[in-house]
């Protein structure tokens, strides 16, 4: 089963998207999936996003990059953070 | 008590990488942590700063003799150089024994506001802390007065949190974040500008009728949004016009690209090292206040991506640089920041939700006392990081950022304390 890449995205590349970045990969160690993580600014998505499997964002982004986006806002606030990574998890399990 | 003064002293003489993690540690532990993971906490938060500092002397290598030579050649006057937020929140959280002082007043003040009612922003966003230890440690260094500069810390946070309480729907109407505001000084300050302008152009004959909204003007800018591909231009651009070597030239593009690319990176350390205190705290917020109809506080960051911010950003790189070069007495040379100018932005593009124009014009205007905020910044900036041992170069070349010039709430207050202080001391 090949790797998955995801891209997390945020304002900075280096706040918020470490700490989502940290628990996704958190996530998928106990869950025991492998995954590969980058993160990157928005400005930048539009030239990385063709090479991931889907995108986590923490900031608020355009929806017309071509690859499935994930809402990661609930890592940074804490509210309804289960979800998001069942959501994520699932789409790491998901092999077609 | 002169004993325990000079063990201070001598630990804070050791620079941050020394004392942060010991600083990061006692707070995880007063926070409830498990001594593993505070200790954890605590010296990654030492190698970021080691990280940083290797990744500042790449700059001064590079980017910094090229402007000195600059200086040389041609009496060039922008010898501020932004050097990018990194830097400058390395600073604020480095600036030594304010820092835990500034850390727990600011989040008393938040409290205290929670609980009578004067504010609806519970803020978790512990990172951008760094922009009032920032001002204390600023004025700090000038005064040596540590309840002095707690109290302007704790003024600008007081006021920013009204802001972002005003400011809130907006955020919740433009980008969909029920519940969720804003209190990052350098962004959502502009607020209080930013609005009034848009009504104030509304007005105008001819320009206040201009509308830009094209889709995915930023896709079609390309690659020139990336941070490494803008700092590799921007390298080039610069070393070319310092009559550099090819070498030279080369080398000062591959260098400020890896700058732009390397900092953040640093920075993603170091907030791995803070991320169990900025959970404890906020934790400890939520705990106490998290029932009650709150909005949630979270760095601009959270906003930033929307593309007509995005998009704006991109239309203001060439803007900056010629504001820059005419604006008489302007000394501060963008460079690291110009990838991230969407942080000053969202106040300039959201009033007229997303016209691009009016996104434009209104942050032309704010790059102006940006430009001259970041200016008057340099040499405290520049003193500050030598002084917790960041090594910026000898000669005419300063170290400022855009950032701390998006800052204007902390600057009129610093302002007005070494006004105070000037009459009194």
């Amino acid at each position: 089963m090949p790797v998955k890449k995801i891209l997390v995205v945020c304002g900075t590349a280096g706040i918020t998207s470490t700490i989502a970045e940290q628990e996704i990969q958190a996530a998928a160690r106990a869950a025991g999936i492998q995954v590969q993580t980058m993160r990157c600014t928005p400005g930048a998505v539009a030239t990385r996003a063709h090479d991931v499997d889907f995108i986590v964002t923490t900031t608020a982004l355009g929806s017309h990059y071509g690859v499935p986006i994930i809402n990661g806002m609930a890592f940074i606030t804490g509210i309804g953070k289960e979800q998001v990574i069942e959501e994520i998890l699932n789409r790491l399990r998901d092999n077609d | 008590m002169q004993g325990f003064m000079n063990v201070i002293n001598f630990i804070m003489d050791a620079g941050p990488a020394v004392f942060m993690p010991l600083i990061i540690l006692i707070l995880g532990l007063v926070f409830g942590q498990k001594p593993g993971k505070a200790i954890r906490a605590g010296v990654t938060v030492g190698i970021a700063f080691i990280g940083l500092n290797l990744v500042i002397g790449l700059l001064s290598d590079t980017v910094m003799n090229v402007v000195n030579r600059m200086v040389e050649i041609y009496g060039f006057k922008l010898t501020a150089i932004d050097v990018g937020w990194p830097i400058a929140a390395a600073i604020a959280w480095g600036s030594g024994v304010v820092v835990p002082f500034i850390l727990i007043a600011v989040l008393l003040v938040n409290i205290a506001m929670l609980a009578l009612g004067w504010t609806k922003t519970l803020d978790v966003d512990i990172w951008n802390y760094w922009q009032p230890l920032f001002l204390g440690g600023v004025v700090y260094m000038m005064t040596g007065s540590i309840w002095y500069a707690v109290l302007g810390a704790c003024i600008a946070m007081a006021i920013i949190f009204k802001v972002a309480d005003m400011c809130q729907p907006y955020v919740e109407e433009f980008f969909g974040l029920k519940g969720i505001s804003i209190p990052h000084i350098e962004s959502t300050g502009w607020a209080l500008i930013g609005i009034p302008l848009n009504r104030l152009i509304d007005r105008i004959p001819v320009i206040g009728k201009i509308d830009w909204s094209p889709k995915h003007l930023e896709q079609r800018l390309g690659i020139i949004g990336d941070p490494m591909v803008l700092g590799l231009v921007v390298g080039a651009a610069i070393a070319l016009i310092a009559r550099a070597d090819a070498l030279t030239v080369l080398n000062t593009a591959i260098a400020t690209s890896a700058t732009m690319f390397l900092l953040p990176r640093m920075i993603g350390v170091l907030m791995e090292g803070l991320m169990p205190l900025s959970e404890a705290a906020g934790e400890f917020m939520k705990r106490r206040f998290g029932g009650r109809d709150v909005y949630i506080g979270l760095d601009a960051a959270a906003i930033v991506g929307a593309p007509s911010i995005i998009a704006t950003a991109l239309l203001l790189i060439p803007t900056i640089m010629v504001l820059a070069i005419i604006l008489p007495g302007n000394i501060t040379l963008p460079l690291a920041e110009l990838g991230g100018l969407v942080f000053f932005l969202p106040w300039a593009v959201v009033p007229s939700k997303g016209n691009i124009f009016r996104g434009w014009l209104i942050g032309t205007l704010f790059m102006i006392p940006i430009l001259y905020i970041a200016s008057d910044y340099a040499p405290a900036m520049t003193q500050l990081g030598r002084q917790i041992g960041f090594e910026f170069p000898e000669g005419a070349s300063m170290a400022t950022c855009l950032s701390i010039g998006s800052q204007w709430i902390t600057w009129v207050i610093y302002k007005i304390q070494m006004l105070i202080y000037s009459l009194f001391a």
